[in-house]
């Protein structure tokens, strides 16, 4: 069973990777921003899910300026 | 700590803050105020290795010797810069992004006649310049290489000055919005001068110069000159927008507007004057044939009588 270790025994531990942000993400921090102070763009759930920034990024940059 | 520590150190604070600039910048000129994670993520990480390292120099945590912790302590600031550089670069990709998005989005829907006269510097300088910057970014972006101490200093000073540089431009092409649709609005008015032209000669092209001349008076001397003077001044205007004033071309319309009321008004009457006119034309052609009748009869009668007497005279009829 996991248990909950000291600060010495996680200094030299790297943090868990974090995955890209999704829909599931931006529904799951608009769910419980109530409980939590923070970022007000994250409680309204104005971030980009790592699809969205990709294909907006795309889609900019692929297009040629008039 | 030694002097290359604070050399590691001082760039940090440098890149770190580098960064935060250009994310604040982000945030505040994303036009849907949508955040971006992807920096915040390496910045925990940046975080993580600082605190690695703190821990070892003030002896929280062991690794080793002297020596060994030193190096410990130089890598973890290594690894640090390498969070803060990737942070920093995803933060400029992002802006350079946002603001490549909102160049276009300026400019969307407008002619290219319409761009090139209210920035007249677009096509020959500024949107080549955007085209070598969005090439620098990719290039640089290559370059990007946490073992190349000195070229991510020099990465991240040559980035920031060309994000600053996009930024200018996007200013400059955003105040100038405004006059993309006073000239869009212009040329409206111009097309709308070349309307009233043309009712104008529709109103008049069923009529002959005599019946015009005849209704108006003043067309050929003086309101025909006019509406030719009008028109060469609005496309004056047209090809310098920028000069002539508003004013310009609301006085230059409404007169253009008054003739063409004045002419449309007379139309009745010249409607009525050519009815006449081709009254008096058939009246007339009447009259000619009868005249014509009349003298081809005394004509014949006078030959008649004429051949009639010779008969009589000189063949004893």
């Amino acid at each position: 069973m996991s248990k909950l270790l000291t600060w010495r025994d996680v200094i030299d531990r790297p943090w868990p990777p974090m995955v890209d942000v999704t829909e599931a993400t931006r529904q799951m921090t608009m769910k419980n921003a109530t409980r939590f102070r923070g970022s007000v763009r994250l409680a309204c759930g104005r971030i980009w899910t790592a699809d969205e920034y990709e294909k907006r990024r795309q889609r900019i940059l692929s297009k040629p300026l008039p | 700590m030694t002097s290359s520590t604070d050399e590691k150190w001082r760039k940090i604070v440098e890149i770190h803050n580098s960064t935060k600039a250009l994310y604040l910048l982000s945030e505040e000129i994303t036009t849907e105020l949508f955040a971006f994670y992807q920096p915040i993520n390496e910045l925990r990480n940046a975080e993580e290795h600082i605190v690695r390292s703190k821990s070892a120099e003030l002896g929280m945590s062991s690794h080793g010797n002297a020596e060994e912790t030193k190096n410990y302590i130089e890598g973890a600031l290594d690894s640090a810069l390498g969070h803060e550089y990737r942070a920093f670069f995803d933060t400029c990709d992002w802006l350079a992004m946002e603001l490549r998005g909102q160049i276009d989005s300026d400019l969307d829907g407008y002619s290219r006649e319409t761009i090139n006269s209210v920035l007249p510097d677009y096509y020959p300088k500024t949107r080549l310049r955007i085209e070598e910057i969005s090439q620098k970014i990719a290039t640089l972006r290559g370059e990007k290489d946490i073992d190349k101490t000195g070229v991510i200093v020099n990465g991240v000073k040559s980035y920031e000055d060309i994000i600053k540089e996009l930024h200018e431009i996007r200013k400059n092409i955003n105040s100038n919005v405004s006059r993309f649709e006073e000239y869009v609005k212009n040329v409206k008015k111009i097309e709308a001068a070349t309307i009233i032209k043309n009712k104008i000669n529709e109103d008049l092209k069923e009529y002959g110069p005599e019946t015009i001349n005849a209704v108006l008076p003043d067309y050929y001397s003086k309101t025909s000159p006019k509406i030719e003077e009008i028109c060469k001044k609005i496309s004056g205007i047209k090809e310098n927008p920028n000069i002539i004033e508003i004013e310009e071309y609301e006085k230059l319309i409404t007169e253009l507007g008054a003739i063409r009321d004045e002419i449309s008004l007379r139309v009745p009457v010249l409607v009525e004057h050519a009815k006449s006119v081709k009254r008096d034309e058939k009246r007339r052609r009447s009259q000619d044939i009868m005249i014509y009748a009349v003298w081809t009869g005394v004509i014949g009668s006078v030959g008649f009588g004429v051949v009639w007497w010779l008969g009589k005279t000189f063949l004893g009829f």
